[in-house]
C-alpha cells in the first residue's frame, strides 16, 4: 500500500507538508515520513536515482533537448559533490507525467496557471508501510517564462537554477533559511540575497545566481548520503536556544567558518529548543541565532509546529570549536525577546 | 611589561663598557630557559556574506580576529658550531586568547566578542650569531642575533581541535655572564631577547603572515 505525498517546495509557496526531522545527531532539514510511530528521513534507498524527462511538453525557447541538458546539468552538480554518495541516471525521454503514480520519477511542464506563485514542485509517491521512497515527480510551471540561455533571459525563470533546488527536494533535503528578502507591493517577497539553493525563494527572473550550490547544500546532500571519510573529516556543531530560560522552537542557527567564509544552517527541532550542525568544517565558529522572518514560516515546518519568532537575533559569546570526525559538545545560546 | 624590558636591557649594554670578562667565551653547550612574552597581532578578518541576484556579495555580517598578547614560557639548547655561531632548538608554551569581534549584522544584532583561549606550543631551530665573537670572549655581554624557524600548535580551549602552522623569528639580544668557571659549568647569566615573531595559518582567518613583538628574558648556562 502506498500513499502519496505532496511536497510542493515550488519557490515562493510554502511545502504542503514539510516534516522536520527531530533526530538529534546530525539532524538537517530534510523531508521526513512516518512510519507507524516511527518518523524516518526521506530518501533513495537504492542509488543511482533513475529519472526520465518528458518530451510531451515544451515552453516557448526551451525545446526537449535543451530541458534534457538544463536538469540533466543540475544532476550532475548534485552528483559531483565529493563528500556525497548521491547518483542519478538519465533512464531517457518518456511521455510519463509529472505527478502520476506510475513509479517512473519523471520531470517535465506542465501548465498550471491557478498556482500563480509556484515556478515548480516536487512530489513523492512513497510506500507508506516501509517509508520507502518509490518515485519523485518535478514538475515545472508551464505557465512562467522560461530560459536556458548561459548568462540567463530577461524576464524569463533560470530553468537550471529552479531544477537545482528541486532536485535537492527530489534527493530528500527540505528547505534552508540562508538567505534575506524583502516584501513586495503585491505581498510576495523579493530576495535579497541568498547562501543556499535550497532557499525555497526563487531569485528574480533573469537571474542565473541559483546556479552554483553552497556550503549549505553541500552539508544537506552529503550528511544524507555520505560517502568517503565524510564523519571523520567533518564535524557538527551542537546545542539548545532558551528564552526567558524557556527552549525555543523552530530557532534558525546558523555556523560560520571565518576561516573558510562559509556558512551551514539549521533550525532548533525539539521541543528541548536543540540543534545540531552537521557538515561542517573542522575549526572554530560563529554562532548566530534568528527567527526565522525571511520567509513563511510554513515553507520549513508543518503547520501544526509552534515555531517561536519573537526574538532578536543573537551570536553566541563564545567562539565554538568543531572537532574533525566530532561534535563541539552542546552549547546554550540565550535570547531575548524583541 | 615591554618597558621594564627595554630597559633593563639598556641597562646591561650600559654596563659592558665596563664589565670585562676573564675568559673566553666559555662553552660548547648553552641551555636557557625563561619567560616570554608576545605581543598581540591580527588574524585577519571575515565576512559571512550571501550571493546577490546578480552574483555580488551581500554582506550579513562581518568578523575580525585578534590574537592577544600574554605571556609564557620559553626554553632552548644551543650547540656551538663556530666562534661566532650556535646552533639552537627551542621550545615554548603560552596561552593566548582569540578574540573575534562581530559586528555589522544585517538585522541588528548586537555587536560582541567572542573568545576562544588556546594552549600553544613551537618548537624552532635556528642560530644565533655572536657578531663581536671575538670581543665577546673577553666580555661579559655579548650581543647577538638570532633567527629561527619553526612549527606552531594550538589547541582550542575545548580540548577538541589543533590547528598547525608556521613560526619564524627573527631579532636579537644580548647575554650577560655573572658567572664564570673553570669547572663543568663554563658561565652562566641572564640572556634578553627582542624581536619579531611571524606566524602563518594556525588559528589565523586566512593564509597571511602575521606579525608580533616578542621578548624573552632566561636564565643561561654554558656547559
Amino acid at each position: 500500500m502506498t500513499r502519496r505525498r505532496r511536497c510542493a517546495a515550488a519557490i515562493v509557496t510554502a511545502a504542503a507538508l514539510v516534516l522536520a526531522q527531530s533526530a538529534p545527531a546530525f539532524a538537517y532539514l530534510k523531508f521526513g515520513v512516518r512510519v507507524g510511530s516511527r518518523q524516518i528521513a526521506l530518501k533513495w534507498a537504492q542509488l543511482p536515482v533513475r529519472y526520465f524527462v518528458n518530451d510531451q511538453s515544451s515552453v516557448p525557447g526551451v525545446a526537449v533537448s535543451d530541458f534534457q541538458a538544463a536538469v540533466g546539468r543540475a544532476f550532475a552538480q548534485w552528483q559531483a559533490v565529493p563528500t556525497s554518495a548521491i547518483a542519478y541516471q538519465f533512464g531517457g525521454l518518456s511521455a510519463a507525467v509529472p505527478g502520476q503514480d506510475d513509479g517512473t520519477s519523471a520531470l517535465g511542464f506542465v501548465n498550471k496557471p491557478e498556482l500563480e506563485r509556484v515556478l515548480a514542485s516536487t512530489s513523492f509517491l512513497v510506500d507508506s508501510q516501509s517509508g520507502a521512497l518509490i518515485e519523485s515527480d518535478i514538475f515545472f510551471n508551464s505557465a512562467f517564462a522560461w530560459s536556458v540561455a548561459a548568462a540567463g533571459e530577461t524576464g524569463k525563470f533560470d530553468l537550471e537554477s529552479i531544477a537545482l533546488h528541486e532536485i535537492g527536494h527530489l534527493s530528500g533535503l527540505g528547505h534552508s533559511a540562508l538567505g534575506e528578502t524583502e516584501l513586495r507591493a503585491d505581498g510576495g517577497r523579493r530576495v535579497v540575497a541568498a547562501e543556499a539553493v535550497m532557499f525555497p525563494i526563487a531569485f528574480a527572473s533573469g537571474s542565473i545566481a541559483g546556479r552554483t550550490l553552497k556550503a549549505d547544500d553541500v552539508a544537506g546532500i552529503s550528511d544524507l548520503y555520505p560517502d568517503g571519510n565524510f564523519a571523520g573529516d567533518f564535524g557538527s556543531l551542537s546545542g539548545r536556544v532558551t528564552k526567558d530560560g524557556q527552549p525555543v522552537f523552530g530557532a534558525h542557527v546558523i555556523a560560520f567558518d571565518p576561516n573558510t567564509k562559509t556558512m551551514v544552517a539549521n533550525f532548533t527541532l525539539t521541543t528541548q529548543g536543540e540543534f545540531t550542525i552537521g557538515g561542517l568544517s573542522p575549526g572554530p565558529h560563529i554562532v548566530r541565532v534568528e527567527p526565522i522572518d525571511d520567509a513563511d514560516v510554513e515553507s520549513f515546518f508543518d503547520t501544526s509546529r509552534q515555531v517561536d519568532v519573537d526574538f532578536k537575533v543573537t551570536f553566541h559569546d563564545h567562539l565554538v570549536v568543531v572537532p574533525r570526525g566530532g561534535d563541539s559538545g552542546v552549547v546554550t545560546v540565550a535570547v531575548a525577546r524583541k | 611589561m615591554r618597558r621594564a624590558v627595554v630597559f633593563a636591557c639598556v641597562a646591561i649594554a650600559g654596563a659592558a663598557h665596563h664589565a670585562a670578562a676573564q675568559e673566553p667565551r666559555p662553552g660548547r653547550i648553552d641551555v636557557s630557559a625563561g619567560l616570554m612574552w608576545m605581543g598581540g597581532q591580527t588574524l585577519g578578518s571575515a565576512d559571512a556574506t550571501e550571493t546577490t541576484p546578480t552574483q555580488t556579495a551581500f554582506t550579513l555580517f562581518s568578523s575580525t580576529a585578534d590574537l592577544g598578547a600574554g605571556a609564557g614560557i620559553e626554553g632552548r639548547v644551543g650547540v656551538r658550531v663556530s666562534r661566532a655561531i650556535d646552533a639552537q632548538i627551542s621550545g615554548s608554551y603560552a596561552k593566548p586568547t582569540v578574540k573575534v569581534s562581530v559586528a555589522n549584522d544585517v538585522e541588528g544584532a548586537a555587536p560582541l566578542t567572542a573568545e576562544d583561549r588556546l594552549d600553544q606550543y613551537t618548537i624552532s631551530f635556528g642560530l644565533v650569531w655572536y657578531p663581536a665573537a671575538r670581543r665577546a670572549a673577553t666580555s661579559r655581554v655579548a650581543p647577538f642575533v638570532s633567527g629561527d624557524v619553526g612549527y606552531l600548535r594550538q589547541l582550542h580551549e575545548s580540548a577538541t581541535l589543533v590547528q598547525t602552522g608556521r613560526i619564524v623569528r627573527v631579532g636579537g639580544g644580548v647575554t650577560y655572564a655573572w658567572r664564570s668557571g673553570a669547572g663543568r659549568l663554563k658561565s652562566s647569566g641572564l640572556r634578553f631577547d627582542a624581536g619579531a615573531a611571524l606566524r602563518s595559518k594556525g588559528a589565523a582567518f586566512d593564509d597571511a603572515i602575521h606579525a608580533a613583538p616578542t621578548v624573552v628574558v632566561s636564565f643561561f648556562a654554558r656547559f
